[in-house]
């Protein structure tokens, strides 16, 4: 949610519902990125053995 | 329905939802830029006699309405419920109270963080925010009004709440990386033990060697990557401006590369693992593609951080940063062998002054001499 205030700018909220979402992102992301570098490690590996 | 449509339906009969109490309220639709100049619309009821209300963003349910996951009795029923808990539960009242004292910089402060966004991505949003640049990315700053049952709550700095505050932007950065380093200090551990912080139920509470098991069920081998974010784990790529966290970075594990995986933490991969950097672009770009939301990407390219300048520089464009900082280098030095307008003239003066004593002297000599 976001909260406006007539004279202060707007306020950014991030509820319990939102920061569990951003758990959820953050644990997809981090374990493609932990898939894809075991990938490349792995290719590597097998370049350096032929 | 469009999404055009769709608002204006949700506007023009929201109040039907809502208590009576709400007969008076003005009804908005508000376009926000949030980061990556990401746009979204807000629906704003606000009751009468206030000063704040709450904005509930609108492409979520228009989602919801498209996919037939809810229909639209459904999505009004939701967000007039969402708009009554806020009013009821007082947090309209309690972030009206937070913000109070927002426009005064000494009673504020300590409260500002720094946070690491994408330059040419925030174009439009940055124009009106106080922002330092980094190559091309920027570090925006944000007021803190902590975490209550509510939520976290904050408020971007504006350029017309700086002007309020009286300081540079230099003063608000040095202000504002002092208070990360000591209100939500850097965090730095190697992404199988974030993984399993993540995705393991109770891993806080474990023992040392309930974790490892824990790990080991997982079958997660060590990659050799890192994580870098902060305590609080929200907008943590701005560990990366603690430059005594990225000097004890690169002491622990030699030169390195930044992976920024997101606005909330960058990723470490040191050198020796040496892999290619145009593996590991290809990397960030695809990963942004399909796992990162919009508003959180941070950047397309990968980064390194020079312990000697304590700069963190584009590794696409590592020639270039080596020809700034020799250019610097050359520049300081002949600073340094052609003295200033300023030690010119303390010299002139040192000089003349010289010159009257040694002028005084002599007589001064024979005076004595005369009296001796």
């Amino acid at each position: 949610m976001y909260f406006e205030s007539k004279d202060k700018g707007g306020i950014d909220s991030k509820s319990k519902e939102d920061q569990k979402f951003d758990r959820i992102n953050k644990e997809l992301r981090l374990k493609e990125y932990h898939e894809r570098f075991m990938r490349l490690k792995g290719e590597k590996t097998k370049g350096g053995n032929n | 329905m469009d999404f055009e449509q769709f608002k204006e339906v949700v506007k023009d009969s929201i109040k039907d939802y809502l208590p009576e109490s709400y007969g008076n309220a003005t009804v908005e639709l508000k376009d926000v830029i949030k980061n990556n100049d990401t746009h979204l619309t807000g629906l704003t009821v606000r009751e009468e006699g206030t000063s704040i209300a709450p904005t509930i963003y609108l492409e979520d349910y228009f989602k919801a309405y498209e996919t037939g996951d809810k229909n639209m009795d459904e999505i009004m029923t939701r967000i007039a419920d969402l708009y009554d808990e806020a009013s009821r539960d007082g947090i309209s009242l309690n972030a009206e109270e937070l913000v109070s004292n927002i426009t005064d910089y000494e009673t504020t402060k300590e409260k500002i963080m720094p946070r690491v966004v994408n330059k040419e991505n925030n174009e439009e949003r940055l124009k009106g925010m106080p922002h330092t640049d980094m190559g091309d990315l920027a570090v925006t700053y944000h007021v803190d009004l902590g975490d209550s049952d509510n939520g976290q709550m904050s408020v971007a700095v504006s350029n017309e709440m700086l002007n309020k505050y009286g300081v540079s932007v230099s003063e608000l950065h040095d202000q504002a990386c002092k208070n990360m380093e000591e209100m939500s200090p850097a965090k730095f551990e190697t992404m199988v033990e974030t993984l399993a912080h993540l995705m393991i139920p109770g891993y806080e509470d474990m023992t040392p060697d309930e974790k490892a098991d824990a790990r080991a069920q997982f079958e997660m081998p060590d990659p050799g990557m890192y994580v870098l974010s902060n305590d609080s784990k929200a907008f943590g790529a701005a560990a990366i401006l603690d430059t005594e966290t990225m000097d004890t970075i690169r002491n622990d594990v030699g030169d390195f590369y930044i992976l920024p995986s997101s606005v909330h933490e960058v990723l470490i991969v040191p050198k020796r693992e040496g892999m290619e950097l145009s593996d590991l672009e290809a990397m960030v770009k695809e990963v942004n593609e399909t796992q990162v939301a919009p508003n959180e990407v941070l950047s397309d390219h990968v980064y390194e951080y020079d312990p000697e300048t304590k700069e963190i520089f584009r590794s696409d464009m590592a020639a270039e940063h080596q020809k700034e900082k020799e250019a610097a280098k050359e520049k300081k030095d002949v600073t340094k062998e052609r003295p200033s307008l300023k030690e010119k003239l303390s010299e002139k003066k040192k000089e003349v002054a010289s010159m009257k004593k040694e002028a005084k002297t002599p007589e001064k000599t024979k005076e004595m001499s005369g009296r001796g």
